[in-house]
């Protein structure tokens, strides 16, 4: 069973409308991964997360609450769900992941910071400015709402005299470089993924790392962006053996994250078949979309470890372990079940 | 009997992104779906070129399951821009099924209309480079 499809994208719609994301969360949980580590605020060069990371934890708690839902009578309340919405932030009431949901992709954010670093860059993050891309509403086709958004975003990079973008996702790679060129007038930014980024700059790993691993590539990034040499020259470099899976680069299989937010059970379905393709090519999984990474957890049994590539540069090319971050790769593949 | 709804083919198409002529109804997309979307786009896309709104209207589920992962058009013989023709269609039931007015913007379009239209990849690629070709 669905959620109401016409009032779910209204109350997403709406979060983005009025309070700048489709999942409104408290300011210090998008920033505090960047505590300590001293970026400028700002300048012609940022590192742009999109939130993306950050609302990991949210969407797991959102989809929990979504799947009970989808099977109930209360389903039919949804409409007026909306129209509260409007007046209180009824999602930020459903979305409460549990105390230190988030510390994992906290992590991951200040791995890319770090491996930026030793790239050479210094980038500047806009911290409580910055915005979510707005990529799932426009993939709802609220195309008035997102093209207002899209407006808003690249009015805070003119202001703050932007000119170069690095992100850390797929989905507000694909909303900055491809999506809004197309309908923001005097759009002129250079964008790139982090991955790009550090495949360019030819760094030398510091510890070599000797595991299997199956890459799952990221529809965005494989098909829409044509990246996919970049993670698997960073993990080669870094000793990794990286076994492909059936369907793999540009070829690659979806993770069913996109439907989460109207279909939580069939995005688990769509996970499942992509976790089972994934086990046949190695007990490992590495990803590189926060979305991915989510769903492929969820569905994925107990010995299957799903981590984010960020994880395995940083112990790579930084020397970043649990000693020094408190935690282990695989330990954040249990954060799911701290967050309800 | 289908009702025949003339408006629907230009209002889907009002904007520059919709565009299912090149479609060979070879079935491809149906091959490859992760999905296995029932009824499947180039069904979808006919019904738009005949008209046929309430076959449209009836599709919601599969209209709004799809991925957008564009694993079809990855295969597609005739290059079809099928997620983004998928997109237009919510657009559509945004509006006249759902009622949610701001699905278009405000000049009553979609936005890809009002900045040059539908880009590939290839043509959106400077704004990936450096000013003056670098990197």
């Amino acid at each position: 069973m669905s959620l109401p499809i016409g009032p779910t994208v209204g109350l997403l719609a709406d979060n983005l409308r009025f309070r700048g994301s489709v999942l409104p969360i408290p300011p210090v949980a998008a920033t505090r991964w960047a505590h300590g580590l001293g970026l400028p605020h700002g300048g012609e060069t940022v590192l742009y997360t999109g939130s993306m990371y950050q609302l990991v934890p949210y969407i797991a708690s959102m989809g929990r609450f979504q799947e009970r839902l989808a099977g109930s009578r209360l389903a039919r309340y949804a409409g007026l769900g909306r129209a509260a919405n409007r007046v209180v932030s009824v999602s930020s009431l459903i979305a409460r992941p549990g105390a230190g949901g988030g510390a994992a992709y906290d992590r991951n954010l200040r791995n890319i910071a770090r491996l930026l670093g030793l790239a050479g860059l210094r980038p500047g993050y806009l911290y409580g400015e910055e915005l979510y891309s707005g990529a799932l509403v426009h993939d709802l086709g609220v195309d008035g709402v997102f093209a207002a958004h899209a407006r808003r975003v690249h009015d805070l990079f003119v202001r703050r005299g932007v000119r170069r973008v690095i992100t850390v996702d797929p989905h507000t790679t694909y909303m900055l470089a491809v999506v809004y060129p197309r309908l923001v007038s005097g759009y002129d930014l250079r964008v790139e993924s982090y991955l790009e980024v550090l495949a360019q700059a030819g760094l030398e790993p510091r510890r070599r790392l000797t595991e299997e691993v199956a890459l799952h590539d990221s529809c965005l990034y494989a098909r829409s962006l044509g990246l996919t040499g970049e993670p698997r020259r960073l993990l080669g470099r870094a000793g990794l053996t990286v076994r492909e899976p059936e369907f793999a680069g540009r070829f690659t299989w979806c993770c069913g994250g996109p439907i989460e937010a109207l279909y939580p059970k069939k995005a688990l379905e769509g996970a499942r078949t992509r976790v089972d393709q994934l086990r046949r090519a190695a007990a490992r999984v590495v990803t590189m979309c926060p979305i991915c990474l989510v769903n492929l957890r969820r569905a994925a049994p107990d010995d299957l470890a799903v981590t984010d590539i960020s994880d395995y540069l940083a112990e790579a090319y930084a020397e970043k372990t649990c000693a020094t971050e408190a935690c282990t790769r695989e330990d954040n593949a249990g954060e799911e079940q701290h967050d309800g | 009997m289908a009702l025949v709804s003339p408006s629907l083919a230009a209002e889907v198409r009002a904007s520059s992104d919709f565009d299912a002529s090149a479609c060979l109804n070879c079935g491809t997309c149906t091959a490859t779906c992760p999905m296995g979307l029932d009824p499947l786009p180039r069904r979808l896309f006919r019904y738009v070129l005949l008209g046929l709104e309430d076959k449209i209207r009836e599709s919601v589920e599969t209209v709004f399951s799809c991925l957008l992962c564009r694993m079809c058009e990855a295969s597609c013989p005739a290059e079809v821009p099928i997620a983004e023709n998928v997109r237009s269609l919510r657009r559509y039931l945004n509006r006249a099924a759902f009622g949610l007015r701001e699905a278009f913007g405000e000049a009553g379009e979609g936005f890809m209309s009002t900045e040059g239209g539908r880009g590939d990849v290839a043509s959106d690629r400077p704004h990936r480079r450096a000013p003056g070709g670098q990197s």
